[in-house]
Order: structure tokens, then C-alpha cells, then sequence
């Protein structure tokens, strides 16, 4: 016994493994959007709220009792919620646990991988404190890293526990100080809160379009998220499929004229944005779909995946990214590039011909109407573009040439009009000679 | 470039009077027909082609094949005259790019699409080949033909260019498409003109298998029946096959249209050329020909290889005639 002990090969984890190293990739908005999932998920959970079906056009407001705060300053970090509250029973099997899944899978939810909560704690601070109220009771736990990094023992305690809060919603109050000093830095860089509005304004487009309050430093974050353009003759396509446990949205298009942002591919897994305006080979670009090009930057793509068993969704564990080779993403990958291929087509073709409003679908752009992505046609079709007819009378051609300069002034003499562009005499000349020499 | 290069291939040559294409059109037909034992009654397909001006393959495929439903692709803007020469009623026009066409496909029916390019192999064709892959149910079969000249493609061909700088061009072009089918990446050698069309067939096949694998149906396969090259003037190269199952394969299997001379389920392109013969030749050679007749007992002077290429396409082998009409 002894000798086989003696043989033993450690493999446990250490703890510095969770502080120091599963932290290393993750950037601090991610740690930030880690604790809004958490939030959310409860409140998705207690509202029984399925943001997807807000792209079948159904209107959806189930989130409008929800707030989640988040406050940032040098000194420390905040999320405040109001989304129900961890039970004491949760804390003690799942929550606090590293790498414990939680719930039995069973809901369209935000939490999967039982590490997002713990790994942002470690990230951005050495000093955590954990508050929540349930309808039932409450609790409190402090974590002090260095002290918890120093002993055996992996649990943590409750440093308090007892009766619902009083006078508010329950919710979950997570404060952490003592950041690190790389966190302080960035935090006091000017332009944070504003990068981080950006962030959280797409990520959880569509649970602020179902009501949700999402605030930093008490500001309210809106919802961004492109438009499609659509009318009676260009209609964005829409696919509609199932891959093992999970439901899959497709939506294609371009954006409106008067949205200049280079898009590209936006996908969603249980309402939270994942991948956002990627025109990488991860969504086909160069392998599948020619490489992405400024011409294509009015192409918009969406896929959604849904799922009440969230590890069949393609989330990677930081939620910013997609896992390439899962089935369910490689089945979507091939109806997304069949329904990418007519619109690239589209944009493709608005570059081919030589004078900008000769092209008949820029025309249809200029009339389309920006139309929310809520409300998309709700059955499946291609993309389809009805070009305007016209006669030959009505193209136009570019025409250049060079001549020199002395000729253009001797043809401007001739015509007799001080100031005129070489341009207007050229058309002028064309002109005359049409009426003097054609029919 | 003279105005010539910038012809359209339809523009060029009247495709009724291509013999190697008229010879793999009546090749094709007599094949589809041999897999009605392995439960695919190709007159309850949809042919999926590009007709082009002469429509040449509808006409064949709706009175040997008696296909009734049938879509023309047609990317060129010449919506009038494509709907002047329509043969039938029934075949529907889509004046559009292939890839436009797909999405909007039955994915609930067999179809026989026959991806009939008149250029080489380029990323658009492969993205065309992976397109219908998704969309084409099981049974459904799947032509492709491409140009197999180891040469540029139109709009990047440049008389300037010396000998040296051109076929550098071409192996980049080749390089580019087709190192990722390769295991050791693609050499010099497999972009002559004699080794393209196999190194085509092989990288065909091999996107193919590629693209099937993320079908949502687990263990489709394509049973490949086809795999030709011939030139009437361009060299070309066409690969083709079913969107089957390992049961289906069986079916076709025992069929028996495997045994056909001319189905070619390996890498090696099956020639097809149809030598110029005067008609009492012909008909003297189908009167006395037998698979043993050997070039010297011939009643007039055949070169072997000649007469190995009669005996490969004799009953298909098509003649003109002028008709004053």
C-alpha cells in the first residue's frame, strides 16, 4: 500500500491553477459580461423568458422587471440585480463550486460551463463579497483570495445567513475590491465605460429589447444591434432548422444604406451575442464564401442557436467565440453560406457596372426601408431581389477620355460659356455632334 | 484580348455539333436509364442545368429521359433571347446566378443537376458544388464539367505575359484552389495538360466527399458513376454521381450499370474521343466490327488507337449532316 502510494503521480488541481493561469486568456469585459450572465440567467429562469422568439415577431416585454447594475470605479467593481436571488442550497452545491455545472440543463439558459462567476472573481480582484436574497432567506459570503489561496481546504463559508431582504426585490449583490493592478489600469483608462456600453449593448441586444435594464455607473445601456434593409422587392432570407437539441435561426441580408459600418456575421446562443460582425474564415469568409471584401460591407448575417441542454450549444467557455467543430455549428455553417452566397452576389454585382446610379440595386437600396430585426418576415425564404425593368434609353455609361488642355479651352471658346467644366464641354460637344450627325 | 476571346462559348460554337459532347450527353442517358433497376426512375426527376441558347441537354433530357420538370440557369443578360428559344412550356427560366437558385430549391426533390460550366474549375464552382450538396435530397445526382486546359481564365489572361510568366500563373491559379486536396500540396506535374484532368477529377471527388460529410443525414456518400474527358475543341473534364447511402449503394450495385464500359468510379478520367469518319466507314466498321477485330484487317488504313476510340463511343458516335431546311 505504502508502495503504491509512494508511486503516486499528483494530478490534483491547485488552486493557483483557477487564479492564476484559467485566467490568463479572458479580457476584463468578459469577466464583467460573466457576472451579467449570471445575473441574467436567474432572471431568465424566473421569468421563463425565451428571448428568441422575438425574431418570430413576437413581441416580448417579459424582462422589464429586471435591472442589473453594473459599477465600475478604480477602487472596485459592483454588479447589483434584482433577477431573484441565489438560494442558499445553489451556493452551497453549485455556485461557489469551480467548474460544477449548474442546474440539471434542462432551460434555455445562460450558464453552462460552472466556471464564467468564479473565474471573473479571480480575474479582476483578491477581495469578493457575495450577498443574495431569495424570497426565503439570505446569505453572505467574503472571499479573501490570498488567505484562500494559503490553506488546504478548497470550501468557502458563509460569512453570514438569514432573512430575505427587506424592502427589495431579491437579487445578488457581488462587490469586488482589492482589483489588480492591471485592472485598475485599464478601468482608468477614459474611454472604458463606453467600450464596455458598446460591449454589453450587443451582447444582450435582444434581452433589452424584451425589457431588461442594464445600466453601468447608472447609465442605461440601449441596444444595438444592425438593421436589415427590406421592401417589397429585396427581402432578407430566413432559414429555420433543428440539429439535435438545438434550434437554429438564419437570417441574411444587407444593411441599410445609411448604416456605413463593415458588418459581417453576428450569432447568438440562447439570446446572448457570441460572435459579433465576424468576416473571419470561422464564419466561412475565404473557405465557403470568398474572402470578406469592403464591397460586402453592407452584408448582415444572424444565426441564433437555442437550446434547453446549453452544452449542445457551440459556446466556447468565455461566450466570445464559437466552437467551429461542434455539430450543430457545422450544420448551420452550411445553410449560412448557401443564404450569404445571393446576397454577396447582390452587393457584388452593385460594383460591376460603371456608373454609380446606373445600378438598378442601388436604387432598390435607396427606396428600402430599415426594418429592426424583430421584424423579419417569420417564414423561411431566400433572399430575394426584384430589380426594377428598364429600357436601354434609361442606362447610363460612364464615358472618359483625355484631351489636352488647349483643346478643352479652344472647345469652351467655341461654346462661349466662361467658367465651364471640362466635363460640361465634353457633354456639350457629345451632345452636338448627337444632334447635328446621329439619325 | 481580340473580340473572339471576349465571345461567350455559346457565341462560338453551335453546341448541337460538339460529337465528344453529344457522345457524353447519349453516354449520360443510357447510364441514368441502367439505375431504374436501383429504384431511381429518372423521369420523376427535376433536371437543374444551364440551357444556354441551344438547350441542347433539355431537349435530349426531356425525350430520352422523359424528364418534365426542368430549370434553366442563365447568368448572361440575355433574358429575351434565352425565353426566344426555350423548347418547352414547362421548362422554367432563371435568369440568375447559380448560387441565387439554390437556397430556393425543393429540397424534398430528386433532382438532376448537371453543373455544365464552359470554364475551368475557380472557388465559385466549389462553392456551387457545396451549395447543392447541402440542398439535394438523397438519390439526387450531380454533374459537374469544367474546362481541364491548364490555362488562365479569361479576365486574367494578358498576351504580354512570356511563356514562363504564364504557366507560373497557371500553377499559382492550381495551387491556390486545389493544394488543400493534396497531402504534400500540388506539383508542376499534375497542372500539364495531360495530368489536369485527372488531378480535377481527383479534387472533384474529393470536395465532394468533403461536403457530404457535413450533411445532417450521417453516412451519405456519393456513388460516382461518371468520370470523363474529352475535348471537341477545349479540353474538359466532368465528374458525376449520386447523393446516396451505403444501401443505396448496394441497389446500384446490383443493378448492374457499374459494368457499363464507359462508368468510372476510379480517378482515371474516361476518354472519350470520336474520331473523324467518312460514313461508309462507319458503316463498314459497325457491319465487321468486332471487339477482336484487330487494325490490319481493316479494310482501309486505322490507326489502332483510332480504332480504339471508334469501339469506345461506336454506339453513341453521332454524324452531321446538312439539311436545307
Amino acid at each position: 500500500m505504502n508502495d503504491l502510494e509512494a508511486d503516486k503521480i499528483d494530478a490534483n488541481p491547485s488552486k493557483e491553477f483557477f487564479v492564476e493561469i484559467i485566467t490568463r486568456d479572458l479580457k476584463i469585459a468578459d469577466c464583467l459580461l460573466d457576472l451579467v450572465d449570471n445575473s441574467l440567467d436567474h432572471a431568465v429562469g424566473e421569468a421563463e423568458i425565451d428571448v428568441m422568439t422575438i425574431l418570430e415577431k413576437k413581441h416580448l416585454s417579459g424582462l422589464k422587471r429586471y435591472r442589473i447594475d453594473v459599477e465600475v470605479s478604480e477602487q472596485s467593481i459592483h454588479v447589483f440585480d434584482n433577477c431573484g436571488g441565489i438560494s442558499r442550497d445553489e451556493a452551497k452545491r453549485e455556485v461557489f463550486r469551480l467548474g460544477v455545472t449548474s442546474h440539471e440543463a434542462t432551460r434555455h439558459g445562460l450558464s453552462v460551463y460552472g466556471i464564467g462567476m468564479k473565474r471573473a472573481f479571480f480575474k479582476l480582484g483578491t477581495l469578493v463579497r457575495v450577498e443574495s436574497s431569495t424570497r426565503k432567506e439570505s446569505f453572505v459570503v467574503v472571499i479573501d483570495v490570498d488567505k484562500w489561496l494559503a490553506q488546504t481546504e478548497w470550501s468557502f463559508e458563509f460569512t453570514d445567513q438569514g432573512a430575505p431582504w427587506k424592502g427589495t426585490l431579491p437579487g445578488t449583490k457581488i462587490g469586488i475590491e482589492k482589483l489588480r493592478p492591471e485592472i485598475k489600469r485599464l478601468v482608468a483608462v477614459p474611454t472604458f465605460t463606453q467600450d464596455l456600453m458598446a460591449r454589453l449593448a450587443s451582447s444582450y441586444a435582444l434581452f433589452i429589447i424584451a425589457g431588461l435594464d442594464l445600466r453601468v455607473n447608472g447609465k442605461k445601456v440601449e441596444s444595438t444591434i444592425p438593421q436589415i434593409a427590406a421592401d417589397a422587392g429585396l427581402k432578407p432570407a430566413r432559414k429555420k432548422l433543428r440539429s439535435g437539441k438545438v434550434d437554429i435561426l438564419i437570417l441574411a441580408g444587407v444593411t441599410p444604406r445609411e448604416d456605413r459600418e463593415p458588418r459581417g456575421w453576428y450569432l447568438f446562443c440562447n439570446g446572448r451575442m457570441v460572435l459579433e460582425a465576424d468576416r473571419s474564415a470561422l464564419t466561412a469568409w475565404g473557405d465557403g464564401l470568398p474572402q470578406w471584401h469592403t464591397k460586402y460591407g453592407h452584408f448582415v448575417g444572424y444565426a441564433y442557436f437555442r437550446s434547453d441542454d446549453v452544452y449542445s450549444l457551440p459556446w466556447t467557455t468565455t461566450k466570445q467565440g464559437i466552437v467551429f467543430e461542434s455539430r450543430a455549428y457545422q450544420e448551420a455553417l452550411s445553410e449560412m453560406v448557401l443564404h450569404a452566397r445571393p446576397v454577396l452576389n447582390f452587393l457584388s454585382n452593385l460594383y460591376s457596372e460603371v456608373e454609380e446610379q446606373d445600378v438598378p440595386g442601388r436604387q432598390l437600396l435607396k427606396t428600402a426601408k430599415s426594418v429592426p430585426i424583430t421584424a423579419i418576415r417569420a417564414k423561411d425564404g431566400s433572399f430575394e431581389v426584384k430589380l426594377p425593368r428598364r429600357k436601354d434609353s434609361e442606362i447610363l455609361v460612364n464615358v472618359q477620355f483625355q484631351v489636352s488642355k488647349r483643346n478643352i479651352e479652344r472647345a469652351r471658346q467655341a461654346i462661349g460659356t466662361e467658367g465651364l467644366s471640362a466635363r460640361k464641354v465634353a457633354e456639350h460637344a457629345f451632345n452636338y455632334f448627337l444632334k447635328h450627325e446621329a439619325q | 484580348m481580340s473580340s473572339r476571346d471576349r465571345l461567350e462559348s455559346y457565341e462560338k460554337i453551335n453546341y448541337l455539333l460538339r460529337p465528344a459532347k453529344q457522345v457524353e450527353r447519349k453516354i449520360l442517358i443510357e447510364t441514368l436509364h441502367g439505375l431504374a433497376p436501383a429504384g431511381l426512375a429518372l423521369r420523376e426527376y427535376a433536371y437543374l442545368g444551364f440551357g444556354s441558347i441551344y438547350f441542347a441537354d433539355f431537349i435530349l433530357f426531356h425525350k430520352l429521359l422523359y424528364i418534365k420538370e426542368m430549370i434553366c440557369v442563365e447568368k448572361s443578360p440575355i433574358p429575351r433571347r434565352m425565353k426566344f428559344n426555350k423548347p418547352y412550356r414547362f421548362v422554367k427560366l432563371w435568369m440568375q446566378r447559380m448560387a441565387d437558385v439554390i437556397p430556393r430549391l425543393n429540397r424534398k426533390r430528386r433532382y438532376l443537376a448537371w453543373l455544365d460550366y464552359d470554364y475551368g474549375l475557380n472557388e465559385e464552382v466549389l462553392q456551387d458544388i457545396s451549395g447543392l450538396l447541402t440542398v439535394l435530397a438523397p438519390g439526387s445526382i450531380l454533374i459537374v464539367t469544367v474546362d481541364a486546359e491548364p490555362r488562365l481564365p479569361k479576365d486574367q489572361e494578358d498576351e504580354e505575359l512570356s511563356g514562363t510568366e504564364r504557366s507560373d500563373r497557371v500553377f499559382d491559379l492550381f495551387r491556390h484552389l486545389l493544394s488543400r486536396f493534396f497531402e504534400n500540396g500540388l506539383k508542376r506535374n499534375q497542372v500539364t495538360r495531360n495530368a489536369l484532368p485527372r488531378t480535377l477529377a481527383q479534387s472533384l471527388r474529393l470536395h465532394i466527399d468533403t461536403e457530404l460529410a457535413r450533411r445532417r443525414e450521417i453516412g451519405t456518400k456519393f456513388l460516382q458513376l461518371f468520370n470523363f474527358q474529352y475535348a471537341d475543341g477545349a479540353q474538359m473534364l466532368t465528374v458525376g454521381g449520386i447523393v446516396g447511402d451505403e444501401a443505396l449503394e448496394r441497389r446500384v450495385a446490383a443493378s448492374g450499370v457499374r459494368n457499363l464500359p464507359f462508368v468510372q468510379h476510379g480517378d482515371e478520367p474516361f476518354r472519350i474521343a470520336v474520331p473523324p469518319l467518312t460514313l461508309r466507314e462507319r458503316h463498314w466498321l459497325e457491319r465487321y466490327l468486332e471487339d477482336s477485330t484487330a487494325s490490319e484487317n481493316i479494310a482501309f488504313e486505322l490507326e489502332p488507337e483510332v480504332l480504339d476510340h471508334f469501339k469506345r463511343v461506336a454506339r453513341h458516335y453521332p454524324h452531321y449532316h446538312e439539311i436545307l431546311i
